[in-house]
């Protein structure tokens, strides 16, 4: 990985995906602004597929501004949908207390978002666990992603000899286990969160920086090799998953959902059609003995040398 | 049929759920969103559900669509009529489908 240059009028980039993230701010951009996960993902300069942010400190007054639809609403956040935009409201924790402590505002294509804070305080203090200053990244990128026939899986993810293995699961499935059993004979890309990207030749696995015990992420990618559905076991072995209902259930359900609508269910869906006829899956029986790992690696150095490119787009 | 469903009742298919066809079966997903794991909120019908899964299009009542089931399936009436008021109070219930 490249080192970053310095920042420069606080502007830094970030990419992940293949996606570039520019960051701009109304205030200094230092190296400790954001938490160290980010460093791996931390690039010179723009992309030719570019996602643009800057935080803006002092909210704005949305008396009379038009939002839109409501799209979603929890209990910390909601978010609007106009024919040109979306606009991402966060509350305080409080249910007593509705001030907002976030406003976001993004294109229709959420390329182009600017987020404002109430005050610089938090950022100035640095060390901050998402670019967007959301709860999550996650909320503005699946939707990006889903545009460009890629999402985020709930997953941990490893490259063994070229070849990127993805283990799906639920918490507690056994990700950063398994992420630990195969510690040293692979490199990880992270335990919890990694992007599945169809390119135009074929599926690659993309680290995150989503981590979850492990913090150590990656922003490297390969080529996808196979999918595994973890299962806890008292025995060891991998069996291939014919039940293509099964296969889609699972894999809809370990999709990492954003704010959603009907298209963006739509594109996801095409995605996890196409994912199962090009991906070899596995059942992955397993207990913690790491006897499993001899077969996975044996099945990883199994894959065509043609699968093995180097290298990220 | 069950008392809490009127034979006349007439249902359709939510706006906020969208159904993909995967080798024979209909995979039903709401709308729902966040970023954790929602096995639970899926839904897959086989090839008997799907088959009254299409008639509910909210033109029909409930005893219209059992009446067809009958037909198509040869079965007699009262047990499709059970088949579907299952069925729709199931999917009522999980918001997959609402009152036509």
């Amino acid at each position: 990985m490249s080192e970053a240059r310095p920042p420069r009028n606080g502007r830094r980039w970030f990419q992940i995906g293949g996606i570039t993230i520019q960051v701009d701010a109304d205030r200094p951009i230092t190296s400790q602004t954001f938490a160290p996960k980010f460093e791996a993902f931390a690039v010179d300069g723009p992309g030719s597929d570019t996602v643009f942010i800057h935080h803006r400190f002092g909210l704005p007054d949305l008396q009379g501004c038009e939002l839109g639809r409501r799209a979603y609403r929890n209990r910390s956040w909601a978010v609007f949908e106009r024919p040109d935009a979306w606009f991402y409201l966060g509350r305080m924790r409080d249910l007593d207390d509705t001030r907002l402590f976030t406003f976001a505002e993004f294109d229709r294509e959420h390329t182009h978002g600017t987020i404002y804070s109430p005050a610089d305080d938090q950022f100035m203090q640095g060390h901050l666990e998402s670019l967007t200053t959301l709860p999550t990244d996650q909320i503005i990128l699946a939707r990006v992603l889903a545009d460009r026939r890629a999402c985020y899986l709930h997953s941990a993810a490893v490259i063994v000899d070229g070849a990127g293995l993805l283990f799906l699961g639920h918490s507690e499935a056994g990700k950063s286990t398994v992420a630990r059993m195969l510690d040293g004979r692979s490199q990880l890309l992270c335990d919890d969160r990694n992007i599945v990207r169809r390119w135009p030749d074929g599926f690659r696995v993309h680290g995150t920086w989503s981590h979850g015990e492990i913090p150590r992420v990656s922003a490297a990618s390969a080529p996808l090799a196979a999918i595994f559905l973890l299962s806890k076991a008292e025995e060891n072995r991998l069996v291939k998953v014919t039940d293509r209902v099964r296969l889609a259930t699972v894999l809809a359900a370990c999709m990492i959902k954003p704010v959603v609508d009907v298209g963006w269910w739509e594109k996801s869906l095409d995605l996890i059609e196409t994912m199962m006829n090009e991906i070899p899956c596995y059942e992955m029986r397993f207990d913690k003995s790491g006897a499993i790992v001899p077969a996975l690696l044996e099945l990883a150095r199994s894959f065509s040398p043609t699968t093995r490119t180097e290298g990220a787009p | 049929m069950s008392p809490s469903l009127a034979p006349d009742a007439r249902v359709r298919h939510s706006d906020d759920v969208v159904a993909r066809l995967i080798e024979g079966e209909l995979l039903i997903v709401p709308l729902m969103s966040g970023v954790g794991d929602l096995e639970d909120e899926l839904y897959t019908l086989n090839e008997t559900g799907r088959a009254i899964w299409e008639k509910l299009d909210g033109s029909r009542t409930i005893d219209d669509v059992a009446r067809e089931m009958a037909r198509e399936f040869d079965v007699a009436e009262e047990t499709a009529r059970l088949d579907v008021a299952n069925l729709v109070e199931e999917l009522l219930g999980r918001k997959i489908l609402v009152a036509g």
